[in-house]
């Protein structure tokens, strides 16, 4: 009994330990916030002898950053949407059904997680000329689903093998066809591994930068990584509003991080799915 | 039987067309171009011509000692993925879906990384391993380990560690979520069965939670390593492939070659190679864990 | 299997195919679109040309943000031409997007470069436009420009003039007159000074110079420095046309002065773990005695009266007397046109659009709000502030008799100046000259085969 009380009390101690680890760098995001640049440069975890909350009204006014974070947000829900559905379709296609390019069509999604960005760059620039793509939050978006695509169906064809296929057989005796079958039972027992795809695929399209920038040049159009380059000149970068701007960028982030992690949380509730 | 059968095609047909089509234009036909380019020599400049050139981007990279040299620091980052990361996000699972108190602060806080992005993270770290005022040099002298300080970043192989171990510490919460959402599908039910025979604490863990997210390792191992070959935004932060390009990764030697040097068809053959490598890891990846079936 | 991968074969090809054609498909459409809407614009006003313009100046230091305003005043001149700006201030994102652009022939019609053979390529397919003829036909816009100033924008066994200068820059050596008073030291001419004033103050526990060699280019200006001064601008062309080679004796004096300056540690502390930033601010805090930087560091009036008081500015000390006045200079940031699938008349608005900017007005304008180092000469008004330090600057421009800016600009390997800057970064690791030189020979021999 003292072991199991010995090893409880390492767990959490690693726990709150890992907890300090983590917060603490948003604690000092904070401080840098409100320095210059030889406040951070010199004496990064140092208290600011003078809090200079004018880095914020210079994220604001100069870089525009409040506009950024709705941009952001558009771009980054929107294309997380389309990834959970269009990944839910092919991910219940590769789970339950046998055909005979199935192995073959999943390797080819696997290409999806191992391209290098940089190899991708032109030609999807050159396709986005092609189509009057530039500038256009649309053709972003669908860059967006393109590479969270094939998390999305590994995730997801995974999580529905794990499903007991007595659900599916009791719901087509009821009469369901495949579209409601994946609608109206699987979709809501798949909650857990939905919403952290969510979490994932949104924090991508919040933050990502080279897409955003090759493609945007429109500044009413700018996104939040996009927008914070304005402090960083050549021969001088201005650290601390590129700070402010994190510290503005990361609260919807959070919010709704938290919102989509209750749902992963209530997966538990949903019980009784691993067969 | 037949209809029922034609039916079904439609049906895989139509739920995979979404997928199928956006992949084609993003990634196929980018992974096309590449594969395309790298046997070709092309300065990147539209209309010149782009003269074929067989395999020779491909000797000159694998004749490159950089280029090897970038291949082991991304071995070294599949050994952290494994043997640090792996561990660590499935423990961070384990924490944040367990009754554990506060269990909101801290998943919130251990995905903090992740949200604060690359930039804050790079510098942050950057300044903590500063040799002469880093907050870790500082500690080690503390407790009087001076001869233990060390210039963390320009030693050439510790400061890959270093990088790696600041890249396992941001994604340890990603990961987690991953391993998250497959705990939480495991049913109640059978810890309880689990308890009644008499299975408790880590027995618990070792045979039943790890048993039933082999998918989740199965997806974690298939990200690690693909994710590994193509690493470049932590490492671009925080030494740009520095000191002397000890800390190169293949995609950091991929991007100088195409937007540095313009030498397109030399950087697609270092992309079709990483395709190559990551196809042929991931088979791999995928019989290890049919095998253990 | 093997039918599998015939199939996985004929599949992927099979969407490619589709990919492609769709958006072949698509593109030709809107290019029509596009046509008939300019065509309506041509209607209404008679010429209208839009022209797009990319620079890095984007942050808010006083020049860039005149430079954004004075665009705003071009568009609202009665000139049919409007001006969209792209601009992005970090170097490495700058340049993805003009190679992409490059790459898919979508170029903004002008755009800032740094010249010399990093633009050889773009030169090479024909992507650029010839300045000449219009600087001939405008003698006084041609005349305005310093004849040190070209450098960078002409090319061997190509005739005419690529790229207009808009700013240019010269390499030289602030110091802390406090330190110097304290230490009872002049500042130094010779290179024997400059190494007694270091041992002097690396003696008194005052670091000489306080390198961010995490950044490339600290390194490679100092290394710069040392071949001009040594061998003079000859000596940078002999290396670029490998007369001198990289691994001679007299490069290997360079690397070894290096070496021996990071072992005495008058580069300063942990230089590897320090970028340009960090540097600045070590020297601003009072505690560095020395500083080697462009002449940009002071250029924009972001320092305030203080540090001028504290701040003293010299010519790089030289190691051979001959070259005293052979500096490291030159445009750094220049004017170039894309011919790239571009009508005469986006053409023609673009060559007005760079005499508007390089003109003598908007100099003059540009020095009122911060004052610099020009690559033209033009009347300074009245209401340009005082800025002692940039007075000082400007003597030792107007004592050089020649210069180049970084050395490996002028090679025909566009990857050298990566090498070399890469290779000098290992001196700072303790590598020996001869490592330093062996890693840069490598390269050489590698570009030859």
């Amino acid at each position: 009994m003292t072991k199991r009380k010995a090893g409880k009390f390492f767990i959490y101690l690693f726990a709150i330990f890992w907890t300090i680890m983590t917060l603490f760098p948003l604690f000092i995001t904070f401080l840098c916030s409100v320095k210059d640049n030889s406040g951070i440069t010199l004496g990064m975890f140092k208290w600011p002898e003078v809090f200079r909350w004018s880095n914020y009204a210079d994220a604001i006014e100069k870089a525009g950053i409040l506009r950024a974070v709705v941009n952001s947000m558009f771009v980054s829900l929107i294309s997380t949407v389309f990834i959970i559905v269009i990944g839910m379709f092919a991910g219940y296609v590769l789970a339950r059904k046998k055909f005979r390019f199935r192995g073959i069509v999943y390797s080819i999604f696997l290409i999806g997680v191992m391209v290098p960005v940089h190899c991708t760059i032109i030609p999807i620039s050159g396709m986005a000329t092609a189509v009057n793509g530039k500038n256009s939050f649309w053709f972003l978006i669908l860059v967006y689903i393109a590479f969270n695509l094939s998390q999305a169906i590994f995730l997801f064809s995974g999580y529905l093998q794990g499903i007991d296929k007595e659900l599916d057989e009791a719901a087509i005796i009821d009469g369901c066809n495949d579209f409601q079958l994946l609608t109206k039972i699987l979709f809501p027992v798949s909650a857990p591994i939905i919403s952290t795809e969510a979490i994932l695929a949104f924090v991508y399209g919040y933050s990502e930068l080279i897409f955003a920038m090759i493609l945007m040049t429109d500044a009413s159009k700018y996104t939040v990584s996009r927008a914070m380059l304005t402090f960083q000149g050549g021969y001088n970068v201005n650290l601390g509003p590129i700070f402010a701007c994190i510290i503005i960028t990361i609260v919807p982030m959070v919010v709704l991080y938290i919102a989509f992690h209750e749902k992963v949380q209530d997966g538990m509730l949903t019980g009784a799915v691993k067969g | 039987m037949r209809a029922k059968k034609r039916k079904d095609l439609i049906i895989i047909v139509m739920f995979l067309l979404p997928a199928i089509v956006i992949f084609a234009c993003f990634i196929a036909y980018p992974v096309g171009d590449t594969i395309f380019l790298s046997f070709r020599k092309w300065k990147g400049i539209y209309g010149a011509s782009r003269e074929w050139v067989g395999i020779s981007n491909f000797t000159k990279v694998l004749a490159d000692k950089d280029f090897w040299k970038s291949l082991l620091n991304s071995f070294y980052f599949m050994i952290g993925g494994f043997v640090i990361l792996m561990p660590l996000s499935f423990g961070l699972a384990l924490i944040i879906t367990s009754k554990i108190k506060g269990a909101k602060l801290m998943k919130t806080a251990y995905f903090m990384p992740v949200m604060l992005g690359t930039t804050a993270v790079a510098l942050m770290w950057v300044y903590i391993l500063n040799p002469s005022y880093g907050a870790v040099n500082e500690i080690l002298r503390f407790v009087g380990l001076d001869k233990v300080t060390k210039d963390w970043l320009s030693t050439p192989t510790l400061n890959i560690w270093c990088v790696i171990l600041v890249n396992e510490w941001m994604f340890a919460g990603y990961n987690m979520l991953i391993f998250a959402a497959g705990l939480v599908s495991i049913p109640g039910d059978l810890y309880e069965a689990a308890q009644l025979d008499g299975c408790t604490g880590w027995k618990k863990i070792r045979y039943i939670s790890i048993p039933l997210s082999k998918e989740s390792f199965k997806i974690f191992s298939i990200l690690c390593v693909t994710g590994c070959l193509k690493a470049f935004d932590i490492v671009w932060a925080m030494t740009k492939g520095g000191p002397n390009r000890s800390s190169e990764m293949p995609a950091t030697l991929l991007y100088n070659e195409a937007f540095t040097y313009k030498n397109f068809g030399k950087s697609s053959a270092i992309g079709v190679i990483l395709l190559v490598l990551g196809i042929v890891l991931s088979l791999g990846m995928n019989q290890i864990f049919r095998r253990k079936e | 299997m093997k039918k599998m991968r015939k199939m996985a074969a004929i599949l992927l090809a099979g969407m490619m195919v589709l990919s492609m054609t769709a958006c072949q498909g698509s593109g030709g459409s809107t290019d029509d679109t596009d046509a008939s809407g300019s065509s309506g614009d041509t209607g209404k006003s008679g010429k209208n040309v839009e022209i797009s313009v990319s620079t890095r100046y984007a942050s808010d230091n006083p020049d860039e943000t005149y430079y954004r305003d004075m665009v705003g005043k071009f568009n609202e001149m009665d000139n049919g031409i409007h001006v969209t700006l792209d601009n992005i201030a970090t170097e490495s994102d700058y340049l993805d997007k003009l190679r992409t652009s490059f790459a898919n022939g979508d170029t903004p019609n002008v755009f800032i470069e740094y010249g010399g053979s990093r633009c050889y390529d773009y030169l090479e397919s024909d992507a650029l436009l010839d300045l000449s003829t219009y600087l001939n036909e405008d003698k006084e816009w041609y005349d305005s420009f310093y004849d040190s100033m070209w450098g960078q924008s002409v090319y061997d066994g190509y005739d005419g003039i690529y790229g207009v200068p808009f700013k240019s820059y010269m390499v030289v050596l602030y110091y802390n007159k406090d330190l110097f008073e304290a230490q009872n030291l002049t500042p130094p001419t010779t290179y024997e000074e400059f190494l007694s004033c270091c041992e002097t103050f690396s003696a008194a526990g005052i670091t000489p110079l306080q390198v961010g060699e995490k950044d490339v280019y600290r390194f490679g200006h100092f290394n710069n420095c040392l071949v001009i001064k040594s061998m003079g601008v000859d000596g940078v062309d002999k290396l670029a046309s490998r007369e001198i080679a990289y691994d001679g004796q007299e490069m290997m004096n360079t690397y070894q002065i290096m070496a021996d300056m990071v072992s005495k540690g008058y580069f300063g502390n942990d230089i590897l773990d320090m970028d340009a930033t960090a540097e600045n601010s070590a020297f601003e805090s009072g505690n560095v005695a020395m500083h080697y930087d462009g002449s940009w560091y002071v250029a924009n009036n972001l320092m305030g009266k203080d540090f001028y008081d504290h701040v003293g500015v010299i010519n790089f000390p030289y190691i051979d007397k001959a070259y005293e006045n052979h500096n490291q200079g030159g445009s750094s940031d220049i004017w170039f046109i894309s011919k790239l699938d571009k009508s005469e008349e986006e053409i023609a608005a673009s060559v007005e659009f760079l005499k508007y900017i390089t003109s003598n007005d908007y100099f003059a304008g540009n020095n009122e709000v911060a004052s610099a180092i020009y690559p033209a000469e033009f009347t300074v008004t009245d209401a340009t502030p005082e800025n002692p330090l940039l007075e000082d600057i400007n003597k030792i421009v107007a004592a050089t008799t020649d210069m180049r800016t970084d050395v490996q600009n002028y090679d025909a390997d566009s990857s050298m100046l990566d090498t070399v800057r890469n290779s000098l970064q290992g001196l700072a690791m303790g590598n020996s000259a001869a490592e330093c030189a062996a890693q840069i020979m490598e390269e050489v021999n590698a570009f030859e085969e």
